[in-house]
């Protein structure tokens, strides 16, 4: 490589040297296109000489010495397009003059993964940024939501509308099986963590930590999509980097600080229901049953309206809190119902506030912020958000040295509702219950069978006098103000930076990160919840600690003006640790005092730590040569703590990427292609195993059935045994590889800029627990085992329709496509990434990561009807479905895949509108397909709550039933007739909770629906106020004022609350909705005064 | 620039250097690779302990309630348990049955066998007890599964996807332990048993007398009648229920309460009730001029507060800290009626009967006499038991003996079902086995194929 750079250095100096005899002068003036102003120290050029010249401060230049005949001549100035023009020179003096256009994509500057600027014109991979000031746009409050939509390729999946909740965010597809498939997160060149700890199918959504960050803080976004961008980062860039710039100060005039006040204000709302019906009451069978979990019971409207018949005898009766008695109702004559989707939701409120200042000279500069957010939720009590963040950055500049400091402080405290499949979760309740059940009270005093009155009971429309321990379902009002999630985290990230330069070719930087939190948190279960009817608590702090320091050496050489190159030398030492204690405890022995361990009977404390740590040595070597070809090579090599004895710890990750600016070539005309680019690259990085996975531990605990009853050996004078899972000594790294090729276009002045990615992703033994026989000894072994590819297409669109002094407008666009396969999965046939049996998202040889795998209708041509099926009276029926005798159609035996949550392509629009200080910007998000299951719709259709269930229809003739029952002709019934093949025949209500109608009883296929969505993200009005007359009446810079609309419109087939949920957060499984809390869309307000 | 070649050079040789140094690296990410949260060996004692807890977990939880639904001791009511109770079968269903038996059982107690004998001096009755157990355990597996795998099983060093052993080389095997663990204890009869976590305490004669009982098991599994009769003979003895091995319970929840307890009352309320339960049923009918059913029945059985017949969680069979069968006595004697009377030693029979009868007035009504003693007259015209014949009858007592555990099942698909007015839950076929486990199925090829139905029966007792 050297070699080759010092003789291609060494050709161009002897080519210099060519003399002419005749010669000629050239002057002329560079102005800016636009505004006309002259250019002062543009480079001028004659093209294929040495010859050169640059502009003086009035924008004029003069070259002598020119041969005489037909010459190029090259501007270039930064900041502007360069320009060529052909001019004939004769033996006098010749004038050209040149204009030089600027556009917003010009010379864009981007932040490398190693936290430095760089030019984004000389990229060789694809690089998405978002600005700081487009993350805050969106109204979102949690910084990768704020991303949906802005780059292409990175795919947001929000979990549910709980304030602060977790957003799944992965770029491009999963590279890994059952690990992280999120990408890592880099604030101001140090790691810092995105955890999400303790999500599951039920409790409460959790936080992503990344969220901590107060939006108004960051400059700009940086994304590196894959391991051709990111390899520079090792084992733990294979699902890409993040790279997140803090605000920092600006210099200012004289002794002028910055203050700008930003107040925001916005009313949240439930942004979608389920449609439950209102029609018929609790029971079955068309009948009123209280108590009863069905809502099959008689026709509302049918009943008399009067007084409903109240059974007060004891056992039956208890008080409300006012003191009046009631007792459980056994005839029902009230037509009254209540909108159980409704009742437990409000209008949510959330301010935001934040001060900052700022200043600087060439010395120095400095930016202090803070901030709050306060946010209660839509639901109505304990659900809220408080985020209180102080951030801080200085620098200061000595002669060859530059130190920084940035030091971020959060204070986060939230309270969460219980959601999922939890029987003390508030949907599962609230939707389950039946249209006229009343749920308040919620607590009674409860009249029992001896005339004692038992206190406070848990009244639900399970257990309608508070008679049971146990309300089988929780009342949603009473979980929402009795069960307690609450979480305090205190955070503080930063980072030191000394950047120093012994000669003007090196330059040597440290810079040294460290990442703390502690997450406290606690969950109550009072008595008599659904879930723990003997009250349970659990205590436990979650605490993070990741120190990282990076010393890097810089050296540059520029050989000559048309060859230059720079060689980085970096060593990088990273340590993280976890810890999380605390303890579980159940069976609460004073039941007001619930939040001390020692007050319950069972304890069960828990505690695990671990520490990795890892260290690289890494190099970049860049070079330009012509300023139109740029090449980079970068290799790391890191060893981590996480690997076995009988493995090399040690790895080593290449990239290489090249970019060339074509249009720089003579031949191309700059009026219609103003810039173009075409790049390749390649890199591999990789991801390392979890920790302590290398050896077999023995360890004490509980031995549970799977259906969670178990024996502890502790109880038992103490017992080790070994693990279930075998150690694997020989684990190494998972590898994912990259190539992509792209180019960048631009067109009219830059006017248009169109950029292509082409890429392609494969990862290869990637780490995953391996079933293993489990009469071996192990059910499971973590093992090398997997492999699966991603290919995909991503393009941005940005146009500048209108570009004038007063009136601007802006249209921009992304897309892309991901195909995802998984090509080796270690012989198993499916492993389940997160949801239920019924239905599991999963990774399936052969197939798309995280399809939908469950229970599914028997298709003849799959599972052909046996002969004693056939003598049964089992027919074929349309679709190749199975019907049973009466004609119903049949569950298969065999699960299969029933969905693909993958989207076909996703897309953003937008567009920015700006005339004068008035400024209209909104956010379309597309998806196109990607599977949804809706088994909150499958339980509904259970229990005959579901808005569906409200068919009334007359026979024409007799019908069977499911089940083999009749229906006679001139019946009206609640149903419906079809025909599955075998002849119409009645779908009643035990096709739903006994038939394969509903998801509990029969499969889950048909409440997969299509999850596709377009959505305005935002929409949003800004007017700032900033005339020179107003700034010298007030001595402020501007005051702008916004509104903005959040997720106000959309537009999608999905019959459940958003196609745009995930039961498990930002679980590698995704596509599952089964009563998640639901979304929300905001009008948000907001003023912000500069001075 | 005074940017030389020589000091490109100098670089790109630095850099080369260092990537060719591991220690570099290394030195900072060396002794990380320790699990403070767990260790990676622990002593013979400790594993004991886990292995018996383990091989308990699985008489007395999922597979327990499983088999009491199949011998419709107990019916399933809600959710997947309704279906099981409907005979409909998933493999996955056995899962973590056969992952307790295996994984957390058999391995266990094989480690901590291993670990003894490697002692300087190897303490002989902690080997025979691990052998008793393991016996215990890997009997009930057969009895369940049919072929399963056990000489190679849990030797992941050797081989990952274990043979299947015929049941009747299990069988074989699993009393040949039997035998060896007698003939230790009854050599070191005076030293206890250490680190024993069930209602033994330790007794090593207890635990021989124990092994005698469960070599009388198997035996009758593979219908060795006399053979079993001489095993029983030397079995549990003591009619006060000193002598039968119980796994004891407390009151930490999730910890060590009874399983049936924790099961029906924090973790699945409602799906395992007795609405439907043929053993309820006939002990309601089974009151008689000299048999009081009425004690025993409210032991296993009460009715809730809503009206449906329930398991007995208050102060009965499963209550919270209610200590759990797994070789009784009764059994025992039950063993010795049924290969009496199948050897037409009709007295013999009515003498083990009566045993029981003693045994069982003493745990449920110790005050007055709801089992009078039976006579050959009982079952002639007049007697209490008039309508059957003594075998029938010792079917029909065993069936009634056996309510909630394991054995249960093993013994009503040893005997047809035949016990008066058993019927099945539906359809016209009772059910004869556990299926294999999907886990296993997924990972070791040497699952039976085709894999046995659930109306398939063990070969043992085809």
């Amino acid at each position: 490589m050297l070699r080759k750079l010092l003789i291609m250095a060494a050709v161009c100096l002897v080519s210099a040297g060519t003399a002419f005899a005749q010669t000629g002068t050239i002057t002329g003036t560079v102005t800016d296109a636009k505004t006309g102003e002259a250019l002062p120290g543009a480079n001028v050029l004659v093209v294929g000489t040495s010859n050169g010249a640059a502009t003086n401060a009035q924008g004029k230049y003069e070259i002598d010495n020119v041969p005489t005949g037909t010459q190029t001549v090259r501007v270039t100035f930064i900041g502007y397009n360069k320009a060529t023009k052909k001019v004939n020179v004769s033996s006098g003096t010749v004038e050209l003059n040149f204009k030089l256009s600027s556009g917003v994509n010009l010379n864009e500057v981007v932040v490398s993964a190693l936290g430095f600027k760089q030019q984004k014109d000389e990229l060789g991979t694809s690089q998405a940024q978002v600005s700081g000031k487009n993350i805050t746009k969106s109204g979102e409050t949690n910084l990768v939501e704020g991303l949906s939509g802005q780059a292409a390729g990175v795919n947001i999946t929000s979990s549910s509308g709980d304030p602060g909740a977790a957003s799944r965010i992965v770029i491009r597809g999963a590279n890994t099986i059952t690990g992280n498939n999120e990408p890592l997160f880099v604030i101001d060149g140090v790691p810092v963590y995105n955890s999400s700890i303790g999500q599951s199918v039920g409790g409460v959504t959790q936080q992503s930590r990344i969220n901590d960050l107060n939006p108004e803080d960051i400059e700009s976004v940086e994304v590196l999509k894959g391991p051709s961008a990111s390899a520079l980062w090792g084992s733990r860039a294979a699902n890409g980097v993040v790279l997140i710039t803090t605000k920092s100060g600006s210099a200012t005039q004289g002794d002028k600080v910055n203050i700008s006040v930003t107040s925001k204000y916005s009313i949240d709302e439930l942004n979608k229901t389920v449609d439950l019906q209102r029609k018929y009451g609790q029971g079955v069978g068309g009948s009123y049953i209280p108590g009863m979990f069905l809502s099959w019971g008689d026709k509302i409207s049918a009943r008399s309206g009067q007084d409903n018949v109240v059974d007060k005898s004891n056992g039956n009766a208890y008080y409300t809190p006012d003191g009046t008695k009631h007792g459980l109702i056994t005839q029902k004559n009230s037509t009254q119902t209540y909108d159980h989707a409704r009742e437990i939701f409000h209008n949510g409120l959330k301010a935001n506030n934040s001060v900052s200042l700022s200043g600087g000279s060439e010395d120095g500069t400095f930016r202090l912020s803070v901030s709050n957010l306060t946010q209660n939720g839509i639901i109505l009590n304990n659900s809220d958000y408080d985020r209180t963040t102080l951030h801080g950055s200085a620098s200061r500049n000595f002669n060859n040295l530059t130190a920084k400091v940035n030091v971020q402080y959060t204070d986060v405290s939230s309270n969460r509702i219980q959601k999922g499949s939890n029987v003390s979760g508030l949907l599962l309740g609230a939707y389950r219950t039946p249209p006229d059940f009343n749920n308040r009270p919620y607590t009674v005093d409860y009249v029992a069978g001896n005339g004692s009155i038992v206190p406070d009971r848990h009244r639900s429309f399970r257990n309608p006098v508070g008679g049971g321990v146990s309300p089988g379902y929780n009342n949603p009002l009473w979980t929402i103000n009795n069960d307690k999630n609450h979480s305090r985290v205190k955070r503080i990230q930063g980072n030191t930076e000394l950047s120093y330069d012994p000669t003007d070719w090196l330059n040597i930087t440290h810079r040294l990160g460290i990442d703390t939190y502690s997450d406290r948190r606690y969950a109550v279960f009072p008595i008599y919840d659904a879930s723990n009817p003997s009250g349970a608590l659990t205590e436990r702090e979650i605490s993070q600690y990741q120190l990282n320091s990076d010393l890097i050496a810089k050296a540059s050489h520029t050989f000559n003006e048309n060859f230059s190159g720079s060689l980085t030398l970096g060593w990088n030492l990273n340590h993280r640790h976890y810890d999380n204690i605390g303890a579980n405890s159940t069976d609460i022995i004073l039941s007001s005092f619930n939040r001390s361990i020692s007050n319950y009977n069972s304890k069960n404390p828990f505690q695990n730590r671990s520490t990795v740590r890892t260290s690289a040595i890494y190099s970049v070597v860049d070079f330009n040569a012509y300023d139109m070809l740029y090449l980079e090579l970068t290799g790391r090599q890191e060893s981590a703590s996480t690997f076995g004895p009988q493995t090399d710890a040690t790895f080593f990750y290449p990239s290489g990427n090249i970019a060339f600016q074509f249009s720089k070539l003579d031949i191309f005309d700059d009026s219609i292609l103003s810039f173009g680019k075409l790049r390749a690259s390649y890199g591999e990085a990789g991801v390392q195993p979890p920790a302590y996975r290398t050896s077999t531990p023995f360890n004490q605990t509980t031995y549970a059935s799977g259906w969670g009853d178990g024996l502890n050996p502790a109880e038992y004078g103490g017992g080790f045994g070994r693990s279930f899972r075998a150690g694997n000594p020989k684990l190494k790294v998972e590898r994912t590889k990259e190539y992509e090729i792209g180019g960048n276009f631009r067109f009219f002045d830059d006017r248009v800029e169109l950029d292509l990615t082409r890429y392609w992703t494969k990862t290869e033994d990637a780490i995953l627990g391996v079933d293993r026989a489990p009469s071996s000894g192990f059910s499971s072994q973590t093992a090398n085992a997997a492999s699966l590819e991603n290919k995909g297409v991503e393009a941005t669109l940005n146009i500048d329709l209108i570009r004038s002094n007063n009136f601007n407008w802006k249209l921009h666009g992304t897309w892309s496509k991901n195909i995802n396969t998984v090509t080796s999965l270690a012989g198993a046939k499916e492993i389940g990434l997160a949801g239920f049996t019924s239905a599991t998202s999963s990774a399936i040889l052969n197939h798309q990561y995280g399809v939908i795998f469950g229970n599914q209708w028997r298709r003849a041509s799959e599972f052909p009807l046996s002969s004693a099926e056939k003598s049964a009276g089992y027919t074929v029926g349309k679709n190749d479905r199975v019907l049973d005798k009466n004609g119903f159609p049949v569950a298969a035996d065999e699960q299969g895949i029933i969905g693909n949550p993958n989207p076909d392509w996703r897309a953003g629009i937008g567009s920015t509108i700006n005339f004068k200080n008035l400024t209209l910007d909104f956010l379309f998000d597309i998806k196109q397909g990607g599977d949804v299951w809706n088994g909150t719709k499958g339980a509904l259709y259970f229990f005959g709550v579901h808005g569906d269930q409200t068919w009334e229809t007359t026979a024409q003739q007799d019908l069977t039933t499911y089940g083999g029952g009749t229906i006679k002709k001139g019946t009206t019934f609640r149903g419906y007739v079809k025909d599955f093949g075998a002849g119409p025949v009645a779908v009643t209500e035990s096709y739903f909770y006994a038939g394969p109608g509903s998801g509990f009883t029969g499969p889950a296929e048909p409440f997969v629906e299509d999850g596709g969505f377009v959505r305005l993200r935002r929409i949003r009005l800004d007017y700032s106020i900033s005339s020179k007359r107003f700034r010298d009446a007030t001595g402020l810079r501007s005051i702008d004022l916004s509104v903005t609309g959040r997720n106000v419109f959309l537009l999608t087939d999905y019959s459940g609350i958003d196609p745009e949920t995930n039961l498990t957060g930002p679980s590698n499984g995704f596509g599952l909705d089964y009563f998640n809390n639901p979304s929300t869309r905001s009008w948000m307000f907001g003023i912000s005064i500069n001075y | 620039m005074n940017f030389t070649k020589a000091k490109f050079l100098g670089i790109v040789l630095l850099l080369v250097g260092l990537v060719g140094c591991d220690s570099i690296t290394t030195s900072f990410t060396d002794g990380y690779s320790e699990n403070p949260n767990a260790p990676t060996d622990a002593p013979a004692n400790k594993i004991f302990v886990a292995g018996q807890v383990g091989t308990m977990t699985f008489l007395e939880s999922h597979s327990a309630r499983k088999a009491s639904m199949y011998a419709q001791y107990f019916s399933g009511e809600d959710r997947q348990y309704r279906s099981i109770f409907h005979y409909n079968v998933t493999g996955s269903d056995n899962d973590s049955g056969w992952f307790i038996a295996y994984v957390r059982g058999l391995t266990n107690l094989r480690l901590a066998r291993a670990k003894y004998k490697e002692r300087k001096v190897v303490p002989e009755n902690q080997v025979a007890a691990t052998k008793i157990l393991e016996a215990m355990l890997m009997g009930q597996v057969t009895a369940l599964f049919g072929d399963v795998p056990f000489t190679q099983a849990i030797k992941s060093d050797s081989t990952v996807t274990p043979k299947y052993d015929s049941q009747a080389n299990v069988y074989k095997h699993v009393n040949q332990l039997l035998d060896e663990a007698i003939s230790t204890l009854s050599n070191n009869s005076s030293s206890a048993i250490s680190e024993d976590v069930t209602t033994l305490g330790g007794d090593p004669v207890k635990w021989m007398k124990v092994a005698y009982t469960l070599k009388a098991r198997h035996l009758m599994h593979m219908g060795k009648y006399s053979e079993a009769l001489t095993a029983a003979q030397n079995g549990i003895d003591a009619t006060d229920g000193s002598g039968d091995m119980k796994m004891p319970h407390g009151s930490q929840q999730g910890r060590n309460q009874n399983l049936y307890y924790n099961f029906t009352q924090v973790e699945r309320t409602g799906y395992l009730q007795a609405n439907f339960s043929y053993a309820d049923t006939m002990l309601a009918m089974g009151n008689n001029s000299k048999t009081d059913e009425s004690a025993r029945r409210a032991y296993y059985y009460s009715t809730s507060k809503s009206g449906d017949r329930v398991l007995n969680t208050t102060d009965g069979f499963a209550a919270e800290t209610q200590a759990f069968p797994l070789v009784t006595y009764l059994e025992n004697q039950l063993i010795i009626a049924e290969a009496e009377a199948r050897n037409g030693n009709n007295q013999n029979a009515i003498d083990a009967l009566n045993n029981t009868r003693d045994y069982l007035d003493i745990k449920f009504a110790p005050a007055t006499d709801n089992y009078q003693d039976l006579t050959l007259l009982d079952f002639q015209a007049g007697g209490a038991y008039a309508n059957t014949t003594i075998l029938q009858h010792v079917k029909n007592w065993t069936y009634l003996g056996l309510i909630g555990e394991i054995e249960g099942y093993n013994f009503v698909r040893r005997i047809d079902y035949d016990v008066d007015g058993l019927t099945p839950v539906q359809g016209s076929k009772f059910p004869q086995r556990f299926v294999y486990p999907q886990t296993e199925r997924n990972t070791n090829p040497n699952v039976p194929d085709p894999a046995p139905g659930l109306f398939d029966p063990t070969p043992e007792n085809k």
